[in-house]
């Protein structure tokens, strides 16, 4: 029971970085109209600009901070060179281009920063006692950074003037257009969220464990996972889909050989693909 | 140095093989089918599993297709009615699981893999090198050959209605769903097919040689060549020998250690798709349907 209570505890923690990653892909399917291969490895390169930055600053604070912005824009880079000219292709193209962008990535991060495992240079504290849970503060601080991402993603999603318009385009693309809204102000707008997202997510996931190349690759199938569970184009539903997807696979490690994380996200996907195609959560 | 010829050979045969795979799934049905590479897995092990336990190797050859169409049976079912991107999802985590699968279970040696596969014509001596790059390329121009059949028939051009307008499909009264899983079976069991002959020639096969990597280099080679049968088949060939040819950078002069020349392979697959996609998305040699038409003395 006890042992089932931490993973419970793990997997929210691991489920808040799936979600991040998630919340990112599903408003790069709602807007842009593809699969985003391409999402973790984004991930991975913010997790090494902050892990430069602390080398060269000290602080992981600031280096972390400096490193979501520098990441954001490395992903808005990789937009307008990658994905810009192909809005009026197929999604199977963005598709395959995102596949490109994905491998060149890992290969740029690892001629850059080698294949050897590394890791930020964190203050070492005592776990904190809950009850019969433990959580480490680097557990905590992700549960709280993820909260707060996640909050000012919806802020902008539903009380801002440019979530509205994201939410028309995602919904009514053609609608959106003729009612004046500047359909490429909007991409940009989501490409900068989806920036935020993915440079918060890939430096909370360095927190977590080593640095590695594979360290955003790793997590991608489980934030398919969660954006198919959720339903594409919902965000509320990435989110709490990416939680269910860290909880049960953090439940499943208990049982099985933990090296089939990966499997038991791969068999929720399969069955949420079996019986509601559409997320648990679609109308 | 014939050993080396042979081997290169062998190589290329299996390959064509992979992108004929592929090149009826991508090239004539659209189907992004991101984890080829298990399919060539699930044939190399079927064959080193029933042959390291006595089977000859002459049955094992159609227990391995047979896996690799019943794996990617259920694959299709499942998405059948789903967007493209779905089956990309799909077939990219099942590749993964797999390798997760293969390094981890006893009974796949793990990430120590199979050793002591038998190989093809052993008891031949040296000569089993020329023999079986022979055979291998007499598997792929069979399998070209019955490719060819299929996509110049009434079933391909279904296949490729699907690829360019499903709607129209329909509104003809064709129902897309059972071609597709049709084409994506197909061509899994040719992937399955050369994971026989792989496994046949090398004699020991391990997670690490199914990498998703090998997915993405056949993918990139398909798409260069383009669907025609001779440009995917090509387009591979050529793309794998560029990859090759990465390891003489060092002996330009270019300060690249051997560690480093697999990620500047990885970074040439990823700015090939890239450029590809945006300056020819069809390829060098896209598959053309020959104009009847015109033979018959009408035009349209």
């Amino acid at each position: 029971m006890e042992l089932a209570l931490q993973a419970v505890a793990n997997g929210l923690v691991v489920g808040a970085m799936i979600g991040l990653l998630a919340l990112g892909l599903t408003m790069v399917f709602g807007i842009a109209k593809f699969a985003n291969v391409a999402q973790g490895d984004l991930a991975t390169v913010s997790a090494y600009i902050a892990l430069t930055l602390q080398s060269v600053v000290g602080s992981f604070v600031i280096a972390a901070g400096s490193a979501i912005v520098v990441g954001t824009l490395v992903v808005v880079a990789v937009y307008a060179v990658a994905f810009r000219r192909l809005a009026r292709s197929s999604p199977v193209a963005l598709l395959v281009t995102s596949i490109g962008v994905a491998l060149a990535l890992r290969a740029i991060v690892s001629l850059i920063w080698g294949v050897r495992l590394q890791a930020y240079d964190l203050p070492i504290a005592r776990g904190m006692v809950l009850g019969p849970i433990r959580l480490t503060p680097t557990d905590f601080g992700i549960l709280m950074t993820s909260s707060v991402v996640v909050a000012a993603i919806y802020l902008m999603l539903y009380r801002t003037r440019s979530g509205i318009e994201m939410r028309a385009v995602a919904d009514e693309p053609d609608l959106a257009r003729v009612s004046g809204i500047n359909s490429r102000r909007v991409i940009i707008t989501m490409w900068i969220a989806n920036g935020l997202l993915v440079s918060v997510g890939g430096i909370l996931l360095g927190m977590k464990a080593a640095l590695t190349p594979l360290l955003g690759w790793n997590i991608l199938l489980p934030a398919f996972a969660a954006t198919i569970l959720g339903g594409i184009g919902s965000p509320v539903g990435a989110v709490t889909a990416g939680i269910v997807v860290g909880v049960s696979t953090e439940l499943a490690a208990l049982l099985l050989n933990p090296a089939y994380k990966q499997a038991v996200a791969f068999i929720v996907l399969a069955a949420v693909l079996l019986w509601r195609p559409r997320g648990l959560l679609a109308a | 140095m014939l050993i080396y010829i042979t081997g290169l050979l062998v190589f290329a045969g299996l390959y064509a093989l992979l992108a004929a795979g592929l090149n009826l799934q991508w090239g004539h049905t659209g189907l992004v089918n991101l984890g080829h590479v298990a399919f060539f897995a699930i044939g190399a092990y079927t064959t080193a599993l029933l042959s390291r336990a006595g089977v000859p190797l002459w049955l094992t050859l159609l227990p391995a297709v047979v896996a690799a169409v019943v794996a990617a049976y259920p694959i299709g079912r499942l998405t059948l009615r789903l967007q493209e991107d779905y089956l990309a999802i799909v077939t990219f985590g099942f590749s993964e699981v797999l390798r997760q699968i293969l390094s981890n279970e006893r009974w796949t040696g793990a990430t120590n893999g199979l050793p002591g596969i038998p190989v093809l014509a052993s008891e031949l001596g040296p000569i089993r090198h020329p023999i079986t790059a022979a055979l291998v390329l007499a598997l792929v121009a069979v399998v070209l050959v019955a490719l060819r059949f299929l996509i110049e028939s009434p079933y391909g051009r279904v296949l490729r209605a699907i690829r360019d307008d499903e709607d129209a499909l329909r509104s003809v009264g064709k129902a897309p769903e059972g071609f597709r899983v049709t084409s994506l079976i197909v061509g899994s069991g040719i992937a399955g097919l050369a994971g026989w002959g792989y496994a046949h020639y090398v004699g020991f096969i391990s997670p690490e040689q199914f990498a998703p990597t090998l997915t993405f280099t056949i993918w990139t080679g398909v798409i260069l060549g383009g669907s025609s049968l001779l440009g995917g088949t090509l387009g591979t060939l050529v793309f794998v020998m560029l990859l090759e040819s990465t390891r003489f950078l060092s002996a330009l002069g270019l300060p690249i250690g051997a560690s480093q020349l697999a990620q500047v392979r990885l970074l040439v697959v990823g700015l090939s798709l890239i450029a590809l996609m945006h300056a020819r998305p069809e390829g060098l040699m896209p598959y053309r349907h020959r104009q009847r038409l015109v033979r018959d003395g009408s035009t349209n």
